[in-house]
């Protein structure tokens, strides 16, 4: 079918309007609130992310990223961001059908690909440190660690999140507030994939540069 | 300021920008006042005195859009005035006028009239006496935050800002006055329509202070001003009949300590990484983590307002209210 005939389909006098319908459903106030908190954490990255654009020369005599940064541990821990991303979405339909195996195998895939993200970071955050490359060592690491660190420390969140959430379908089953928590959740992961994709390009590919 | 010219480029262009959304604002507070008729109660002297000094704050905060000029201006009194001019300006009497505007909405009864204009009065002269020389001072060279000083032509303007300190310290005693004489007349200040001013606005049509649902009757909006018209219409003779006052249960959400509960452990948390108390650091994520639990396995986050409970309480108020 046309989907332009498909719309136009639609009975547009059974929609009351704005003033009449009353209150917003409950499930479009809280994604609402939550996008309002996406935006100011995504406001704090961009100040984080200007603060990196404008010290990444400033090394100090110290290591610079293209000396520092490993691009196959980076290449893998985004593949496995993206992936993570894409299981999530998969819990999401899930959640919506009520399959509730389906819901427990991809969040713990979802966790899993997040587990592994966050390990392959702490150990390319040891591995700087152990050779002095430390936050107190320039402003280029100063403003890296502040910035990466901060979206690892999100991610650590967002698995516990998950892990709670899951203890929450377990216990109270698809009750509606668990199913919202769940769509913020969701909403709040792929933000967190947004931040990296932004994150990668200008700090281990732009930061790289000679 | 020593990040080149590229970054002092773009904090000068975004300076600028800043004064175009601000003049904007300027404009809309002018011509929400144009047409009326003022009276000079606190909230509105609070309001103007704002407006006046927020604009002159403006003022000399966009001079310093101008790389050249901000080279000068930098950590000199002029730039300490300037944010003084904006944040006292700004933030303080703003916050002070809506202090006294919504002080009986929110407590039920309305705040002294004549300490609050003696607290306006010293606060406004104050700030103008302890601020203006700042100016001066910072284009005859003086820098902020000096231990000490030796110059001679200094010296009569910071004692003219010492003076307006002075005045602003009363003006900070008569806002305290003004509470405490508020809250010992509370029972001849009462607010007992629940629109001490005549208000606009829908949040006047409750009582003061508002019951928890706020609404007994969910207003239907269908102008701009609905609460205004509604009145004009009560006091026409042929306006229509008011309808009959039905009412519904509502659903209200359950109280709940988390946010204090939360909020404390957050101090904790934010002294210990202060001071370096891992210990201390994580025991307070662990009890905000435990708290939030506690409240995300709640299994009822609502309860049921009994419709004859707000009925009570809106025919009590109706009745309150009517002439």
């Amino acid at each position: 079918m046309n989907v332009a005939v498909a719309i136009h389909d639609i009975q547009r006098d059974a929609l009351p309007s704005a003033s009449e319908a009353g209150p917003a459903p409950k499930r479009i106030v809280v994604a609402y609130g939550f996008w309002i908190f996406l935006l100011s954490d995504i406001v704090m990255f961009s100040a984080l992310f200007a603060a990196y654009a404008v010290l990444v020369r400033a090394t100090a005599g110290g290591p610079t990223g293209a000396q520092l940064f490993n691009q196959v541990s980076v290449a893998i821990e985004t593949t496995c961001l993206l992936a993570s991303s894409y299981t999530c979405g998969l819990m999401s339909l899930a959640v919506g059908s009520r399959r509730r195996a389906a819901t427990y195998f991809f969040a713990v895939v979802t966790f899993v690909l997040g587990a592994v993200f966050l390990a392959l970071e702490i150990r390319e955050f040891a591995g700087m440190i152990a050779i002095g490359a430390t936050p107190q060592r320039s402003a280029f690491l100063s403003s890296f660690f502040a910035l990466v660190g901060c979206h690892g420390m999100h991610v650590a969140g967002g698995l516990i999140w998950l892990a709670v959430m899951m203890a929450q379908v377990a216990l109270k089953g698809f009750r509606a507030n668990v199913e919202r928590r769940l769509f913020c959740f969701a909403l709040f992961w792929h933000a967190l994939d947004i931040i990296w994709v932004a994150l990668f390009t200008v700090v281990y590919l732009m930061g790289a540069l000679p | 300021m020593g990040a080149g010219a590229n970054v002092n480029a773009v904090f000068g262009v975004m300076t600028m920008v800043i004064a175009v959304p601000t003049g904007v604002k300027v404009f809309n507070w002018l011509f929400t006042m144009y047409g009326g008729r003022v009276r000079f109660t606190v909230p509105v002297l609070w309001s103007i005195g704002f407006m006046v000094t927020f604009v002159i704050g403006g003022m000399t905060g966009v001079l310093m859009a101008v790389p050249p000029a901000d080279f000068q201006l930098h950590n000199s009194l002029f730039l300490v005035a300037h944010f003084h001019n904006v944040i006292i300006g700004g933030v303080v009497f703003g916050l002070l006028a809506g202090f006294n505007y919504w002080f009986p909405k929110a407590f039920g009864f309305t705040l002294d009239e004549r300490w609050g204009k003696r607290a306006f009065w010293c606060w406004f002269i104050g700030f103008y006496l302890a601020f203006m020389p700042l100016y001066v001072l910072g284009l005859l060279g003086m820098t902020r935050r000096m231990q000490h000083y030796d110059n001679v032509d200094w010296q009569p303007w910071l004692v003219l800002a010492a003076v307006g300190v002075a005045v602003i310290l009363a003006g900070i005693v008569c806002q305290v006055v003004q509470l405490v004489v508020s809250i010992r007349d509370r029972a001849q200040l009462r607010d007992v329509t629940g629109d001490p001013w005549n208000g606009r606005t829908l949040e006047w049509s409750t009582a003061s202070p508002p019951p928890a649902w706020n609404f007994a009757l969910l207003p239907r909006v269908a102008e701009r001003d609905t609460y205004w018209v509604r009145k004009k219409l009560a006091h026409a003779k042929d306006g229509p009949p008011t309808p009959p006052r039905e009412y519904e249960p509502i659903e209200m959400p359950k109280n709940s300590a988390t946010g204090f509960v939360t909020a404390f452990f957050a101090v904790v948390t934010g002294f210990a990484l202060i001071w370096h108390i891992w210990w201390m650091a994580a025991l307070g994520v662990f009890g905000a983590f435990v708290t939030l639990l506690v409240f995300a396995f709640r299994d009822r986050e609502e309860f049921e307002m009994a419709a004859d409970k707000i009925a009570q309480f809106d025919r009590g108020h109706q009745a309150e209210v009517a002439p």
